[in-house]
């Protein structure tokens, strides 16, 4: 298969299309649209300007991927031409591995777009890079505030923290650390989330029950130290969330949907310009863990 | 022309009807103006109808139309039919079609419209059961988007109200639109018995449930801003859902929701022959097709975004007059002047 990267300049998306076409004997079509990638410079004005024509087709698959890309976009087109496949399909791939793994939310074209309508909740999209070798790496989520990138961006076990916290786990949440220097990693088996929510006050109370996948040190069976490894977890954990949380609040971006709970349940506290009032809030974690499965050994 | 139903058939009839291509748009106009509280209101609205349907029953001999309240009606359903050709073609050249030409997608779906028109009322009166399983696979499909939605979306109720809050209760009549042929089909039961009170809640919260569904799964799945760009938020919800066996579900909706109308087109043309050629007329199959001729026609001129938005916005206060206001006008008339079903097909015989 041979792949041909055909570039077009115009004032939208659609106009962009329209100079390509100008270039090759066929017509784009776009119901074969997978991933759309939009460059961190487009990204930090409002996004939807870019996306819109998407939406308003009905040809368009609006179950497509969305990523922000940092620097040049062409590098990341030209892998089409050393891969036996698109590179539309490759970051389809790429994006649903991610998601899979609760290393970004699972958003598509639509229910990103739902949130950019949505002045209770922001986005978080995959941020990718292109990594020394030439392979384009995820380097964690791009944070929005309201319709634009902030420039901030979360590294991937921050976004796995951010995963946990909005409940949006994957097939598979792996979270790793040193304990008394030996490995542990654990799995995020279920995942529960209150809000205790005052005027200016947030208290997240996360409950988590975890799967050991690894730990050489075993003897889990052992109370004692069954109860120190959790512990242990607990503190790094919520430590990890909160660290998550206050980035978020610098960046003004609610990507947990806080601001929903404090809308429905709270409305008298919500303001307006909810990305300002959440970045100000005292928003705190607190975690409880259990461990629930240690694997096939003890 | 004469016909005789069951009462499974006459809600069966009522059910098409009022669901027919009402149930892909309305959602986002009640949203637009009663935001969190469209459930709510909904709601009430549908407590309004149920006593209605409760008066209807009550009532319904005195429902007896003269000249003029027949004529009045037959122009309501005309209106509303050519409304449903309007908008059923809009929706297929925005979604499925964009590149046929209008004319030759409604020849095509009125003609088989006249077809089903022209045969023996029976078929008219059943063809509705062939949308069962269909809506059990739209429903199938409609939970499929659960994972996306948002519960939060559904609160809090009466807080951000506009100042047009109040016009959610108008649109949310959308709903039950057609309500008038219960006392119009009403003497048409094969045994004319009462219909029990469990029936007509049976059929209420069927009704109700169908709608609601609808209304919240919009409000849950859209926010409020993005809802207001959304014509049609059913299918677009549709649009989004991503399953295996097919690329676009929305346009497998689509093609139910068409048929779904076209039985509601060939339902209201059932109620209106019933009307119509309850004397005995000329040339009936020549009068009927010059009626879709003419709906045809006329709806080909006015297939445009602005006449659709026109329509939608002021339809509803010819729904509330047709279906709400001038039964229950005719049927106290009737009452005081002591006129009833019975006593007018005495005096015809």
């Amino acid at each position: 298969m041979q792949t041909i990267i055909i570039t077009g300049i115009g004032i939208s998306p659609r106009d962009v299309r329209q100079d390509a076409e100008l270039k090759v004997e066929q017509t784009l079509d776009l119901s074969v649209l997978s991933t759309v990638l939009i460059s961190e410079d487009s990204a930090k004005d409002d996004i939807y300007e870019y996306l819109d024509g998407y939406f308003r087709d009905p040809n368009s698959p609006i179950t497509s991927k969305l990523a922000i890309i940092q620097g040049d976009l062409k590098p990341f087109f030209e892998l089409s031409e050393q891969k036996q496949t698109t590179a539309g399909e490759y970051y389809e791939r790429f994006i649903t591995s991610l998601e899979e793994n609760s290393l970004v939310i699972p958003y598509t074209l639509q229910t990103a777009c739902a949130i950019l309508f949505e002045n209770a909740q922001d986005l978080a999209l995959p941020y990718l890079k292109m990594g020394e070798d030439g392979r384009p790496v995820s380097d964690g989520l791009a944070l929005f505030s309201g319709r634009a990138f902030t420039g901030s961006t979360l590294n991937t076990n921050e976004g796995v923290m951010l995963n946990i916290l909005n409940n949006s786990l994957g097939f598979a949440t792996r979270i790793s650390y040193l304990y008394k220097d030996s490995p542990v990693t654990v799995r995020i088996n279920k995942t529960k989330r209150n809000l205790d929510i005052s005027e200016n006050k947030i208290v997240i109370d996360k409950k988590l029950e975890l799967m050991v996948s690894e730990y050489p040190q075993d003897h889990l069976s052992d109370d004692i130290q069954r109860k120190d490894l959790q512990q242990f977890l607990t503190e790094k954990i919520e430590q990890d969330m909160n660290e998550v949380i206050k980035k978020l609040q610098e960046a003004k971006s609610d990507a947990l949907g806080l601001g929903r709970g404090v809308r429905a349940f709270h409305p008298k506290y919500f303001k307006k310009d909810w990305n300002e009032h959440f970045s100000t809030m005292d928003i705190s974690v607190k975690l409880s863990v259990e461990i629930v499965k240690t694997g096939i050994l003890e | 022309m004469s016909i005789q139903l069951t009462k499974l058939q006459l809600f069966l009839l009522m059910f098409v009807m009022q669901t027919g291509f009402v149930y892909t748009s309305f959602q986002n106009i009640i949203i637009e103006h009663g935001n969190r509280d469209a459930t709510i209101q909904f709601i009430i609205i549908s407590v309004i109808f149920f006593l209605q349907l409760l008066f209807f029953e009550r009532t319904h001999k005195y429902f007896v139309l003269n000249s003029f309240t027949k004529t009045l009606y037959l122009i309501y359903w005309s209106l509303y039919v050519t409304v449903f050709v309007i908008y059923i073609t809009y929706v297929l050249t925005s979604w499925i079609f964009p590149n046929t030409p209008t004319i030759v997608l409604i020849a095509i779906f009125l003609s088989v419209c006249f077809y089903a028109s022209i045969s023996r009322p029976e078929t008219a009166v059943n063809i509705g059961v062939v949308l069962i399983p269909m809506l059990f696979l739209f429903l199938v499909f409609m939970f499929l988007t659960i994972p996306n939605l948002h519960a939060t979306n559904l609160l809090p109720f009466f807080y951000d109200r506009q100042d047009t809050w109040w016009m959610g209760f108008i649109y949310a009549t959308y709903a039950f639109g057609g309500a008038e042929v219960f006392v119009v089909l009403r003497k048409y039961l094969v045994s004319n018995d009462k219909i029990p009170k469990k029936s007509l809640f049976l059929y209420f919260s069927l009704l109700t449930s169908f709608y609601l569904l609808s209304i919240s799964f919009s409000l849950m799945y859209f926010s409020l801003e993005e809802i207001k760009l959304i014509p049609e938020p059913i299918l677009y919800i549709l649009h989004s859902v991503e399953v295996t066996f097919a690329k676009r579900l929305d346009i497998f909706f689509v093609y139910i929701w068409l048929s779904w109308s076209l039985v509601a087109i060939v339902n209201y043309a059932l109620v209106m022959r019933l009307v119509y050629f309850e004397k005995k007329r000329r040339l009936p199959r020549l009068q009927q097709l010059i009626f879709f001729a003419i709906i045809g026609i006329t709806a080909n001129f006015l297939i445009k975004f602005s006449v659709l938005d026109f329509l939608n916005n002021y339809l509803v206060y010819l729904n509330i007059i047709f279906t709400f206001i001038l039964p229950v006008l005719i049927i106290f008339v009737n009452k005081i002047r002591g006129r009833t079903v019975s006593e007018l097909e005495k005096s015809s015989s």
